[in-house]
This record gives C-alpha cells, structure tokens and sequence, in this order.
C-alpha cells in the first residue's frame, strides 16, 4: 500500500519525536555567535594582510584557535584569463550582472572575473567571489567556504548569470561545474581549465546488442578555457566530460544540463518499476533472493550497457524491469531492462553463479508497445525469458494445450512455441517465439 | 557592552531550537551531525541578528539547507556509516529506534533538495512559497522536488518494510 500525505506527515514527526533541544544551547550558541563576530571584525580590518599573505600561497590566521585558511585559491587570485581579459567593458559588465544577482551579505572584496572570452555563440566569463568568512563546511577534511563562483553566459538579452556555486579551500573543486552549454541549441561546450587534464565525449550511440559506444576525445585549453563543437542538447544530454581519464569518478559537471532534463524545473516523472523473482528462483539464488541487491559480477557484466559517464533522464513511460530466475542448470539467472532518454530500451540477460562469474548471454531491443516486449532466447537449451509488465502469461508447444506461466515474467522450456498475453486491462494476444 | 540581540534572540532559540533541530536530523541523518549543525546555524543567526530579527526562522532554514548540502556532498563521496554507528539506540524504545533508522535510511536515498523539500513540506507544514524561499528557487522547482522526493521515500519505506501504525484511526501503511 503506498503511503499518504498523512503517513508520511506521520513517519517524519516519529522519527524526531525523540529529540530534544541540546542542553546548554542558548549558551553555546551566544558563545560561538561572539567568537564568530570578534573574527569577522578581524578579518575585516586584516584584508590587506590576507592580500599580501596570498602571494605565499596559505596564511596562516591565528585568530581563532590557528586554524589554517587557504586564501590563495587560484580562482580567486590569480590574473584573469582569456581573449576578453583586457576589455574592461566588458569585464565591468559582468562584475555588474554578478552584484545584482548576489544579494550575499556575507561576501567581501570584489568580483574576480577568472576568464572572459569569447565563444562562437559570443561573450562568457566565469566569475569569483570570496566569502567575508571561512567557516569549515567540509568534513572531514576541514575544507573551507572560500567564496562563491559562476558563469555568466550571452543570451539575447545580454549576459545571464546562472547557478550560484560555492567553492571550498583545501583543493574540493570536484563538485563546481567547471563547464557549461552555450548557444540556444546548446551546441558550444565550454569548458574551463582548472589545471588538469580533461576529456570529453561528445555523444553515446549503441552498439547492436545495446552496448554503450563513446569515444573519449582531449580538450585543447587555450589560454584558461575551451570552446568545442558539440551536438545540439536541446532535449537530453549526449555529451560527458571529465578529468583524463574520464570515468564514473572523474566526471565534471555541466552546469545547465538540469535545464535540459529538467525544463522549467518541472518533474518528468518516474518509470514504473518492476521487480519479478520466478519460482525456483531461490534454488540458484538461495533462500534470500533480494531483488534490490546485485552480485558484484552482475554489476560488472551490465557495466557496458550502462552509461557511466554520462547524465540522463528516464522515459516514464518506459518502464523498468528486473527478473530473477535459475535456469534448469541450476546457473543464477538475472535479467534487467536499460533506457535512456527518449533512446530505444534494451533487455541484457547474464547467467552466472555465486560472486563474481557472471555472463552476458543474450540482449535485446524492447518495444514496449509490443505484447510481448521481452523475449530473451536463453543458450544451451535453458529456455527463453518472456515479459510483460502485470500480464497474464501462458505458454504452449507445437500441439497441446495452453500452460500457465504466471504473470509479468516467466522462463518458458525451449519447446515452447507461442506465448499468450493477457494484459490486466485488454484482450489478450498470442507472440510466436 | 550591551548585546544588542538581548532576550529576544534568547526567546528565538528556546522556542525554535527543536523545530530546527528535527529538520537537521532529517537533513543530515545523524543527530550528533544535526547539533553541530544547528549550532552553526544559529552561531550564523546570532551575528546577523540585527538583519534577521523580523524573519529569524526563515533565515535559519535557509542556512540549515544550504550547510547540509555542503556536508551532504562531501559525505556522499565517502561510504556510510552505518546507522547504529552514529545514533545508538535506547533499549527500552526498539519501536521508535526502527522506524527512526527506516525514515532516516529511506531519506538517504533522496537527493538532498528533494529531501529538503520534501522535509519542509511535510514536517514543518511550510507553503511551497516558504520552501521555495528555503531553497532558493523556484515554485515550480519546490514542487518538483517535492514530487520526486516522496515518490523516491515512498519507495524506499515500501522496500524497507516499514509498518507504520498511524495513531487517530488514519490508517496504516506498509
């Protein structure tokens, strides 16, 4: 049963009725209140000290208790960069539209402009503010809020600022973007240079038996950035990029890709999702089959049918399917259905037992306005795997009569000829197979 | 020196403290995490006191979302603690401690700003206008996180198992 408005209302007050207000609070809280403002006075009246201390690198302030603060992140002290670095019109412009979109009243000093340039869909610029504080907002790791950075991108209307990010000391950059869309269609990836190697992808296709194909290409920066020709991402996102070599962990944000996939905000919904354990599933899997684990060979072998490097939204519509059998061979059998965007769905099945010894044995393209849009031949006489989300299923051989096969899911013997489907709501219909 | 935020910021702290506390918690799934963070929160509010005053609470929940991103982000790059590692139970409240470590692992699953959303909306009652005000963002974007947050919670309660028993004869929900 799915939970209400009222039951969720509920789990949550439940699950803080415990708590109650920390003793000494009032207290603790006026202390802290009184150490942060003598520091913020200190900080105000030092600037030209932390000014000179970042020629070295780090300042170390003592001012409460020694704490170490970076102050002399590159991306806010070192010269701006890029074609556009000496017009100072249009830098004034961009510190302009940056003061009227951060209403910050913890912000000091001036916008430091860290590139400007221009793109083949005009001027852009990426800006830097620090922070009147350093408080720690990392842990572990001690990393500090050193300020506030953005792009600032040309539109029609002149140049836009878009998503205010906050950039941390002791090196945590990985979570800025560090790259962004540029154009109506989107087709300009501009990509800052943060020092390190990076690499980019400019679309995914898929290989026949639906494996991921992309090609990993090495962005040139030019003096602090890089302007590269992409597809045009105006309905999903086809591109990837990341540190040398990139991959899962590598991977660096796009700034605006939420406006593709999401526009407006809005919600696109959720896929269905459905779960199916086939009988005698626990003979291959054991008594605790869980639909929600993997084996970590399971999740390798899906691994190249999975994009790992890109960013997408799910078709809704689509849904999403596991099956958890054994096959007459006593072998683990795991199917799962991938799709991406508006991209045609795949089914991958993999054979495996315990661990790590997993397979992938057979794919196939899913239409899902098919009657049967799972039919997944299974080798060495094991059958074939049959789907169709809260159907009724049923199979038959050359001649006899019509075997019940369950609903939703079920692994036919290999003799088996022809599956009827009974929708839940509709007339059922007969796929040869 | 007289300290200008006198009793009224004293009287803002007794009586919101355990309203602001309950949202970290949700927030962060960690109380002792929740309290360092409502400290700074409130260590925050103590020093803009004078431009907050009109509006103390709305300012502090704004705060607390965006600290618990900063942590929430560095934490999801690191593996979990598990439950009991970070809020030992009491023996005596099996119950409570169950359903609390359900609610607060089916929350992890859910992207902090739909968490959050989801956390205003339905724990603190707040308007999607209060919440957008909350998030920095949107109407629209309140409402989407808030669409996809519960649809990512329900399903996370529903995996877990969770019976939850709802008191006043509303009914009960697996």
């Amino acid at each position: 049963m799915t939970m209400n408005d009222t039951d969720v209302r509920a789990v949550l007050h439940r699950a803080t009725d415990h708590l109650a207000s920390p003793d000494g609070l009032v207290e603790g809280v006026r202390r802290g209140g009184r150490r942060r403002v003598a520091r913020r006075r200190l900080l105000a009246a030092g600037l030209a000290v932390v000014t000179a201390g970042s020629i070295a690198g780090v300042l170390q302030f003592s001012g409460t208790g020694g704490e170490r603060i970076d102050v002399a992140s590159r991306l806010f002290d070192e010269a701006t960069r890029g074609d556009l670095a000496r017009d100072q019109a249009f830098l004034r412009d961009v510190r302009e539209v940056w003061r009227r979109a951060t209403e910050l009243d913890d912000l000091r000093g001036e916008p430091h402009v860290v590139w400007a340039g221009n793109t083949p869909k005009g001027k852009a610029a990426y800006v830097t503010q620090r922070t009147m504080e350093n408080p720690v907002v990392v842990q572990p790791g001690d990393g500090r809020l050193l300020g506030y950075g953005a792009f600032v991108v040309p539109t029609a209307k002149g140049p836009r600022i878009l998503t205010l990010e906050q950039l941390y000391g002791s090196g945590y950059v990985d979570g800025n973007s560090q790259a962004v869309f540029l154009g109506p269609d989107r087709d300009t990836l501009l990509v800052l240079d943060f020092g390190r190697p990076v690499e980019y992808s400019p679309s995914m296709s898929y290989a026949p038996d639906g494996r991921i194909v992309r090609q990993h290409l090495p962005v040139t920066f030019r003096d602090g950035a890089a302007s590269l020709p992409v597809p045009p991402q105006r309905t999903k996102v086809t591109v990837a990029v990341g540190r040398a070599p990139l991959s899962r962990d590598t991977r660096i944000h796009i700034v605006n890709e939420s406006e593709i996939l999401f526009p407006g905000g809005e919600d696109r919904g959720e896929p269905k999702r459905y779960d199916y354990v086939l009988p005698g599933a626990d003979l291959a899997w054991g008594a605790a089959v869980d639909p929600t684990k993997r084996p970590l060979g399971a999740v390798v072998a899906f691994e190249p049918f999975i994009d790992i490097v890109g960013t997408h939204a799910v078709n809704p519509e689509a849904p999403s399917l596991s099956v958890f059998g054994g096959t007459p061979d006593g072998r683990r059998l795991l199917i799962e259905t991938i799709q991406y965007d508006d991209d045609p769905g795949h089914a991958v099945a993999i054979l495996g037992r315990g661990e790590s010894e997993y397979t992938v044995v057979v794919t196939q393209s899913v239409d899902w306005t098919e009657p049967l849009p799972v039919r997944l031949r299974l080798p060495d006489g094991q059958g074939t795997l049959v789907a169709a989300p809260e159907a009724k299923l049923e199979y038959r051989a050359a001649v006899g009569a019509w075997q019940d096969a369950g609903r939703g899911a079920a692994l036919v013997p290999v003799g088996a000829i022809e599956v009827r489907v009974t929708p839940a709501s509709g007339v059922a219909r007969t796929a040869r197979l | 020196m007289r300290d200008v935020r006198g009793a009224e910021f004293d009287d803002f702290v007794r009586t919101r403290s355990v309203s602001l506390l309950r949202v970290a918690y949700l927030l962060t799934g960690d109380r002792h995490a929740a309290e360092d963070l409502l400290q700074e929160v409130l260590e925050q509010v103590y020093v803009r006191w004078r431009r907050v005053r009109t509006t103390p609470e709305a300012y502090a929940r704004r705060a607390l979302v965006n600290r618990a991103a900063n942590r929430w982000r560095r934490r999801s790059r690191r593996p979990e603690s598990a439950l009991g590692d970070l809020d030992p139970a009491t023996p005596d409240a099996t119950d409570g401690v169950a359903l609390r470590e359900a609610v607060v692992a089916a929350l992890r699953t859910v992207p902090l700003r739909q968490r959050a959303a989801v956390v205003l909306r339905y724990l603190e009652d707040l308007s999607v206008t209060e919440t957008a005000a909350a998030l920095d963002c949107s109407e629209g974007a309140v409402k989407s996180h808030t669409a996809r947050g519960l649809a990512k919670l329900r399903e996370a309660l529903a995996d877990s198992g969770l019976v939850v028993t709802i008191p006043n004869g509303s009914g009960s929900s697996r």
